[in-house]
């Protein structure tokens, strides 16, 4: 039987919460945190995996070794498998958005967002914008994570380009906003990274 | 001369030990202001030359002082502990070494016309200025040697401190001249250093300390930021020295982990004894928790910056 493994200890700063795999070709592709994945063997380069869920899903890479000596290879894989459940809410007109068992948070929302129910795809990249280097701070209240947005899923209509994300408002997205006193992003990112709705989606948004 | 010479041909090694400290040290403290001797008393493109050179005293003060100072600590611990002899004399040799291997060879290259170094204003007042450079830190040399033999400098500190402390001093060199040149050039981000620090450790020894992290409930976090800390203030090569030390003076801070101990531990075992002593059941330890340890680990002002620093990289708040 396939024993499953999840991608972790990629939360420091030189990560982000990300970390790149290569395919056969060399081609890098990036997995983000509590990535599901089989191992299928290793070799001194480092682990060949198959990525279990996500837009990767069914990809074989090889993921380097996070510390590697002569005699000694520490992996950035885990038994420890995202698990959990949560659901969100967005309430459009009070620009407040709640997580379960986690808190409320300013957010802004675009007019063109319309209300019902979206999923939370499993990030597939993280987006590399020029953000503003306040952003990353987190002694003022932002993120590591701020180059990983979720793209929100609406049930009933096409795949569009609505994220959720941390920083300024951008356009038919719905922003979290900065709290100088706390880092906001890193809570709604962990908590976000460790639930699945299934082997595609991280949990459900419900805008009213 | 005569004297002088008389005094090298008898020369023990006893004296040469503290010439030699007390030149490093002298060395490293102007590393750390990038003092590229002797330009710094004419230079005005080096904001910290232009500081020191703007005023007379502080001119002064900055090029004899620290040879007074260093010398006379030195040769006091020397003298009290090993007894040695001719402290005015050592200190002088102190003063005359540090001095001709910097002023004297700019004097030196002057004369021959050397191109790299920079002439400024008048080459012969330029000349004459490390002429008499080199008699005033000779000089404070043997001023140096003289305060080492007065009692009041070090009556109450044990030796193992005083040993400890000139060990602070010369790694506290190492670490700002360090820092000093990573900042100088380019910015560098303390997340690069610490990122440097955290990847130069060996995939075994971040093995072994999970084990033990494991072992005792602690929290690897923490520990590893530990670790990672004094791997920059005192990195691989360091701690071999402290090893080589180690043979002469029994006890010190060893390993990694910086753990006291009446003889020399390595890196592998440090960690055992402080996760042992200090980090058992911390792994659900909160934010403020982490502090209060820290701070009860090593009080030290930087440690503890780097080490919370150190903390939260690896770790995100939330």
């Amino acid at each position: 039987m396939r024993k499953f493994f999840c991608i972790n200890d990629v939360l420091d700063r030189e990560h982000s919460g990300w970390l790149n795999g290569l395919t056969e070709d060399e081609i890098k592709t990036p997995l983000c945190y509590k990535t599901k994945v089989s191992l299928n063997n290793k070799n001194p380069n480092g682990e060949i995996i198959r990525v279990e869920e996500g837009i990767h899903k069914e990809k074989i890479l090889t993921l380097p070794y996070k510390y590697k000596d002569k005699k000694t290879n520490i992996s950035y894989l885990s038994t420890e498998l995202p698990a959990s459940k949560i659901s969100l809410k967005l309430f459009r007109n009070k620009k407040i958005l709640f997580v379960e068992n986690v808190g409320k948070f300013n957010v802004e929302v675009d007019k063109k967002i319309v209300k019902g129910k979206y999923n939370l795809l499993i990030p597939e990249r993280p987006i590399l914008k020029i953000l503003n280097p306040e952003y990353f701070s987190e002694k003022i209240g932002g993120s590591r994570f701020v180059e990983t947005w979720f793209r929100m899923i609406s049930e009933k209509g096409k795949q569009e380009d609505i994220f959720l994300h941390y920083g300024s408002y951008s356009k038919g997205c719905v922003t979290v906003l900065n709290n100088r006193s706390f880092s906001v992003w890193n809570k709604i990112y962990l908590t976000l990274m460790s639930c699945r709705l299934n082997n595609k989606y991280l949990a459900a948004l419900l805008i009213t | 001369m005569e004297i002088l010479l008389d005094f090298y041909s008898k020369i023990p090694w006893l004296n040469i030990l503290p010439i030699f400290l007390s030149v490093i040290i002298i060395r490293l403290f102007y590393l750390a202001f990038k003092n590229k001797w002797p330009e710094l008393y004419f230079s005005v493109s080096d904001y910290t030359s232009l500081f020191i050179s703007v005023s007379p005293i502080r001119y002064f003060s900055f090029t004899l002082l620290p040879a007074i100072i260093i010398s006379s600590l030195i040769l006091s611990f020397f003298v009290k502990n090993f007894r040695i002899q001719n402290l005015e004399l050592t200190g002088l040799s102190i003063g005359l070494i540090h001095s001709l291997s910097t002023n004297g060879v700019a004097f030196w290259k002057l004369l021959s016309k050397n191109k790299s170094i920079a002439t400024f204003f008048n080459k012969y007042f330029q000349m004459s200025m490390h002429a008499f450079t080199i008699i005033l830190i000779s000089l404070s040399g043997y001023i140096g040697g003289f305060l080492g033999k007065q009692k009041f400098l070090i009556p109450f500190i044990p030796t193992w401190a005083v040993i400890d402390n000139i060990w602070a001093a010369l790694f506290s060199s190492i670490l700002t001249v360090f820092f000093y040149k990573i900042y100088r050039n380019e910015y560098i981000s303390e997340d690069i250093i610490i990122e440097k620090s955290k990847n130069s450790l060996s995939a075994s020894l971040v093995k072994h300390l999970n084990t033990i992290c494991e072992k005792y409930q602690a929290n690897k976090d923490l520990v590893m930021a530990i670790c990672i800390t004094e791997n920059i203030q005192r990195p691989l090569w360091v701690r071999k020295i402290e090893r080589v030390k180690s043979y002469v003076f029994k006890s010190g801070t060893y390993g990694i982990m910086q753990v006291q101990s009446n003889k020399y531990i390595d890196d592998y075992k440090s960690i055992e004894i402080a996760v042992e002593e200090f980090f058992k059941n911390t792994a659900s330890f909160s934010d403020n928790e982490i502090t209060n340890l820290l701070s009860k680990y090593n009080s030290d002002s930087k440690f503890l910056y780097f080490a919370v620093a150190s903390y939260y990289y690896l770790l995100p708040k939330g």
